[in-house]
């Protein structure tokens, strides 16, 4: 979540996010927005600011950093009028590595590449917004690389929360079993037949989403970190 | 103050930055967003190097020079950013050099093929943007924009125009642009400094717009070179601009002695030139410099070249305007020159050929005054020596008496087509017909019907003289389409307005006789059109049935015209009656020059001044001296590069002259046109682009030139 507020450097994190009415609970890390423009992991949470801030955005255990670095790095990048190359190109570069990471297009060498231009952001950047990006690409990946590379090595994104990583899922309770998703689905990923509930076969679902979106009792759901219990085969729909 | 770069010792100016005393000293360090006439920005990263004893590299265009500093381009950290930067540059930049404009003197292909790096390991995709061609002059190509900014510092800060700026493209990025829809919109002066500035090729000349055989600086001044003079047009229209109406005087003076002839009557290749053909419409070049003439001072007088006398001696045959000029140009470098002339009165085709009410007489005579007043300056004899109604049929002769000789007779024989009719009474021909109205016993057309064969000037010339004399009707018949005729769209329009029928595009036929051995009809043809074949010879397509019977009464040849006297000179001729001369004027005969339409066929005023010129310089230099027969008239002042946002009045139209009415300028020889008034001369000279300015912007050089 992102909250705008008007943070003073003397103020800690936890003040920050009364302020803003966030729930301090269960939270892993808050950005700091510009001018402060760094990561403050929850052990941390009691110390003051430092600087400035202009937002907070919060990472609760259901927020993927790397997608959350993605937003933070947007929405420096749509503020900031500069073109200084290591500001402006860095910049552009981070948001397409991390938009491929968030939707299972990146690479093996991806996160050199970030450790590559990041610190140069930081101390060459001509703008404040090129600094702060880099700042952010360094926190996140000094203390969640691990996240941020499952998205690439085991295609997962374990926080849940990157769409491209979702899988589909069909629940036995409300599925009747009229075969309107098995018609839909171009990746033939559905099993079942009329009166069956039906069962994807998560090998060949692509997530293109339309099984979803045309399910007319809405039996089909996208699920992230936590999957619904279903059935390995279709089984006949209990009659009510 | 001194400091070392790669261990090397350099001196440098206090307040420079590291790169500038780096360049300076022959020290190569890459840089693309730096200009050496925009103030740094720091923008590209290509710049980094190490200072001893500090952390980290820095940009060299942003760092100040201090005493005994040491730095390092070598530097690996340094290094690493700069490479660093260049991959992040060329990652958003098309691959594909081979298809650019720029290919070959791209900075950016420069500075990378020197750093030898690759974007590969970077997400490479191009920024799309549609090539704009939709502006005049300058086409964008803003995919290959690399963001760094020259063209939007100089569009502002050097010329205070800010028609272009930073705007976020779609992808989030930022990017040029104009800031309107189009560069008119956005009050852009087209002066250039953007395309000037533009390191790869965003920002370009439209295509076409400059040719290949042309200088750079021929290319960016156009009417300048376009001007048989080099008249330095661009300046005296500023002086204009300011109302300084004696200083642009001067500068045209600095090239040639007929200002306000040639105000009236130039063929004004400049204005052909001009870029703002692109732009709604030339300016009226010629114009302005008779607007400046007529109000000159002659302050310029006093710094004319006065050499001491040389105790040589030229003659000259023939006073028109390239004789005349040569004239000025030996007698200021201290030879005497006499000049022999057929006519009553000197002018050449000045006074004979081109009738009154375009150049009255007063104007040549005025003009001519003044080559032999700043020529004898304070001398107690004249320099010059003119003898009118002296044909000089024995130009070697000359060479007993004189040091050296110029012809410079021009082309006084009108051509007689050998056609049907040609030699019936009543046929007259182009330099007579003129000369005869000039000299006040014109050639009898009154209450006659005239037909003017010839689609060039001098036929018009001849037409709207015949109106003058009182002639019915006149109707000029010419072999070329309107569009590839050769008199001036102006020309014939006000003929037109004076009553003058064009029938275009018609070979001719046959004169007819009216039955007493006089001029009855003429007959003409529509043709498709005409074509030289292999053997030169011309060939006429005639539309079917497309015969035209016009009544005459009389007929005026306007097809051309040649030297006269030439087959006695004993000099080698070409193409008939045409004096040979080579590069330096010189004829077959050592000691004899030529020079003008006798050389070059009949061309124009402005063409025969130059070749005057050149000829002076020529046998200056044959008579034992430098031929430097430049002047500086007026001080060279340094132009105020900035031009401002234009307003709409910059894109209007080219201002017209007050002019007689066409049914009254037709029944006398009056001059019709009115200079421009100050006002009208301010305004039209504002409308010039200054395309001049563009050539004061420095070029950076490539690391292949240090």
């Amino acid at each position: 979540m992102e909250y705008t507020i008007e943070g003073k450097a003397s103020q800690t994190t936890s003040e920050l996010l009364a302020a803003a009415g966030a729930e301090a609970a269960g939270l892993r890390a808050v950005w700091l927005g510009l001018p402060a423009a760094r990561l403050v992991l929850s052990d941390d949470f009691d110390k003051a600011a430092g600087a400035d801030v202009s937002s907070i955005r919060t990472f609760g255990a259901t927020d993927c950093m790397a997608d959350g670095l993605l937003k933070i790095v947007d929405e420096l990048r749509l503020a900031n009028e500069c073109t200084c190359t290591f500001g402006h190109e860095g910049a552009y570069q981070i948001h397409v590595i991390l938009s491929d990471i968030c939707s299972k297009k990146g690479k093996p060498g991806d996160l050199a590449l970030l450790r590559d231009i990041a610190p140069v952001m930081v101390k060459q950047s001509n703008c404040s917004e090129g600094r702060a990006i880099g700042q952010a690409v360094i926190d996140v990946l000094d203390h969640f690389s691990d996240e941020v590379e499952a998205h690439i090595t085991k295609k997962t994104c374990t926080a849940g929360s990157c769409v491209a990583y979702m899988t589909y899922h069909v629940l036995v309770s409300k599925c009747t079993g009229c075969t309107k998703c098995l018609k839909a689905c171009d990746d033939k990923a559905i099993m079942g037949k009329a009166k069956f509930v039906h069962v994807i076969d998560q090998r060949k679902c692509s997530g293109c989403d339309r099984c979803r979106s045309i399910c007319p009792t809405h039996a089909i759901v996208r699920a992230g970190a936590k999957k619904p219990k279903c059935p390995p085969r279709p089984i006949p729909v209990k009659r009510k | 103050m001194l400091l070392t770069i790669d261990g090397r010792e350099v001196e440098a100016e206090a307040g420079s930055s590291i790169l500038d005393a780096a360049l300076a000293a022959g020290i190569f360090i890459p840089h693309l967003c730096t200009h050496p006439d925009l103030e740094p920005i720091g923008g590209c990263g290509l710049c980094m190097v190490k200072v001893e004893g500090t952390d980290e590299p820095v940009r060299a265009c942003m760092t100040e020079v201090q005493e005994g500093m040491a730095i390092s381009t070598t530097d690996t950290e340094a290094d690493r950013l700069r490479r660093l930067a260049m991959e992040l540059i060329l990652a958003t930049h098309p691959a594909d050099c081979t298809g650019c404009p720029k290919y070959g003197v791209c900075e950016l292909q420069s500075m990378y093929q020197y750093m030898g790096v690759s974007p590969q390991r970077w997400r490479c995709k191009g920024r799309t943007v549609p090539t704009d061609d939709s502006n005049p002059l300058i086409t964008h190509m803003f995919t290959r924009c690399i963001r760094c900014g020259r063209c939007v510092r100089a569009c502002e800060s050097l010329r205070g125009v800010g028609a272009i700026g930073f705007v976020r493209a779609d992808d989030g990025s930022m990017r040029v642009a104009i800031k309107g829809k189009t560069l008119q919109e956005a009050g852009c002066r087209f002066c250039g400094a953007c395309a000037e500035v533009c390191p790869t090729g965003s920002i370009v000349d439209t295509l076409g717009l400059f040719q290949d055989d042309r200088s750079r600086e021929d290319n960016i001044v156009p009417c300048r070179s376009g001007c048989p003079a080099h008249i330095d047009i661009p300046r005296y229209l500023r002086y204009i601009k300011e109302g300084e109406y004696e200083k642009a005087t001067a500068v045209v003076r600095e090239k040639v002695p007929f200002p306000e002839s040639l105000g009236n009557i130039c063929t004004h290749n400049c204005q052909g030139e001009c870029k703002r053909n692109h732009l709604q419409e030339p300016l009226s070049i010629c114009r302005l410099k008779r607007a400046a003439a007529v109000r000159d001072t002659g302050e310029w007088k006093g710094r004319v070249r006065h050499e001491p006398l040389t105790g040589k001696s030229v003659a000259i045959v023939g006073a028109g305007p390239a004789g005349l000029t040569a004239a000025l140009y030996l007698a200021e470098k201290g030879h005497k020159v006499h000049v022999f002339e057929a006519d009553e009165k000197v002018g050449g085709q000045m006074r004979y050929g081109i009738p009154a009410y375009r150049l009255p007489d007063e104007i040549v005579d005025g003009e001519v005054a003044t080559i032999l007043e700043v020529t004898q300056k304070d001398d107690a004899e004249p320099r010059i020596e003119i003898s009118c109604g002296e044909r000089v049929m024995d130009v070697k002769a000359l060479k007993n008496d004189y040091d050296a000789v110029l012809i410079t007779s021009g082309t006084f024989r009108g051509n007689v087509l050998p056609m049907k009719g040609h030699d019936l009474e009543n046929v007259y021909v182009n330099t007579e017909f003129l000369k005869a109205a000039r000299k006040g016993c014109p050639q009898t057309v009154e209450g006659g019907k005239v037909v003017v064969f010839g689609g060039g000037n001098v036929a018009y010339d001849c037409a709207r003289t015949a109106v003058r004399l009182g002639a019915a009707s006149v109707d000029v018949c010419c072999l070329e389409a309107e569009s590839a005729m050769t008199s001036t769209p102006e020309e014939r329009e006000e003929a037109a307005e004076e009553g003058i029928v064009l029938h275009d595009a018609y070979s001719f036929t046959s004169i007819n006789d009216n039955g007493e051995g006089k001029v009855g009809s003429v007959t003409i043809h529509k043709i498709e059109r005409f074509y030289f074949d292999e053997n030169h010879r011309a060939v006429t397509e005639l539309v079917e049935g497309g015969e035209l019977t016009l009544d005459a009464d009389y007929v005026i040849f306007g097809v051309g015209q040649k030297p006269e006297d030439t087959e006695g000179y004993g000099l080698e001729l070409t193409h008939g009656p045409y004096i040979v001369a080579d590069a330096n004027h010189a004829t077959s005969e050592d000691g004899i020059f030529s020079a003008g339409d006798v050389v070059t066929g009949t061309k124009s005023v402005i063409a025969a001044i130059q070749g005057g010129r050149e000829a002076a310089s020529a046998i200056d230099r044959f008579l034992g001296g430098d031929g430097d027969i430049s002047e500086v008239l007026v001080d060279v002042e340094p132009k105020n590069p900035e031009l401002g946002k234009a307003d709409a009045d910059f894109y209007t139209a080219a201002v017209q002259p007050e002019m007689a009415p066409g049914e009254v300028r037709a029944h006398n020889f009056d001059h019709y046109e009115c200079p421009f008034t100050e006002d009208e001369a301010k305004r039209e000279a504002s409308r010039c682009l200054q395309c001049d300015l563009r050539l004061m912007i420095s070029r950076p050089r490539l690391w292949n030139e240090y």
